[in-house]
């Protein structure tokens, strides 16, 4: 184009960034690798959105197992005195009384007959 | 004249669109200095300029899928390139007031003085030039665009185009004349 071929332009060339050819393929790369990991960062963020809800589902099916399962032994465990556990007369009497397990106020009534 | 048509840029900017991160190369190739050249005419400083430009060419391919006319890529980079480089410009003259500040001599320096005479006469007097003469100087007679592919970019017709073109490059020509390089060297 005769345009780009005129006398009246200015030299220009002592401000071009490509005049120096090594760092200009550096900014270039630099540009690409960039963009590129920007473009992973929200994908990794999406891999973890997406995993995020299977994982909240799978911990409370969890949670609902461990509080099935000790409802159904009767108490919570915290309740339960470790004293009790340990103690296998105990352990004993409350099968003798029903079979389930006693809570601390019934084993003390029954050992101390009040 | 541009490296890529706006047919075969609209190509690439799909493709980067679509997840082809193939594309990024070749559109920072074509695309790359004209940034450049806009940040320079904003923020009056060669190295600043490149870093606006590489700032603002991820930023526009990390959000290209909102490019809605890809054949238009380029008038949409340099926008976004242009508030970047004003963005840069404010936060420079925030964080140079208290310098100059505690050094009233450096107050009155050229806006550059790196890399030689010859280019730091040349920004020189490219800060005497408005903002829109500067882009257009800058990406005709450094990036080589036609006067349609300005115009197409800036949003302005071609007369205007060469109108700015003229009036910067006597502006230009006015500010070297009278400031010869002993005069700048002082």
């Amino acid at each position: 184009m005769s345009e780009s071929h005129d006398d009246d332009r200015i030299d220009f060339s002592a401000l071009d960034p490509s005049r120096d050819r090594a760092r200009w393929e550096q900014q270039i790369a630099a540009v690409t690798a960039r963009a590129l990991a920007a473009r992973r960062g929200p994908q990794r963020a999406d891999g973890l959105r997406f995993w995020s809800r299977p994982g909240l589902a799978a911990a409370a099916a969890l949670a609902l197992i461990t509080w099935g399962a000790t409802a159904l032994r009767g108490c919570t465990p915290s309740a339960r005195p470790a004293a009790a556990q340990a103690n296998p007369i105990a352990n004993v009497i409350s099968w003798s009384r029903g079979g389930t397990p006693t809570n601390a106020y019934e084993l003390l009534e029954v050992i101390h007959g009040e | 004249m541009r490296a890529l048509t706006d047919h075969a840029t609209a190509a690439l900017v799909r493709r980067a669109q679509h997840g082809d991160v193939s594309a990024f190369d070749p559109l920072a190739r074509a695309f790359l200095r004209a940034a450049y050249a806009v940040a320079l005419g904003v923020v009056a400083r060669p190295t600043d300029a490149e870093d606006v430009a590489q700032e603002a060419f991820v930023v526009a391919l990390e959000k290209i899928v909102s490019c809605r006319e890809p054949a238009r890529f380029a008038g949409w980079l340099l926008a976004i390139v242009r508030t970047r480089a004003l963005n840069w410009v404010e936060r420079r003259r925030l964080r140079e007031v208290p310098r100059q500040a505690q050094s009233p001599d450096r107050a009155g320096e050229l806006p550059t003085v790196e890399r030689g005479q010859v280019r730091a006469r040349l920004v020189a007097a490219l800060a005497a030039l408005s903002p829109l003469q500067r882009e257009v100087v800058l990406l005709h007679d450094l990036e080589d665009w036609t006067h349609a592919e300005i115009a197409g970019a800036l949003g302005m017709s071609e007369l205007m185009s060469r109108q700015h073109l003229f009036q910067a490059r006597r502006a230009l020509r006015g500010w070297l004349a009278q400031h010869a390089p002993s005069e700048v060297e002082s």
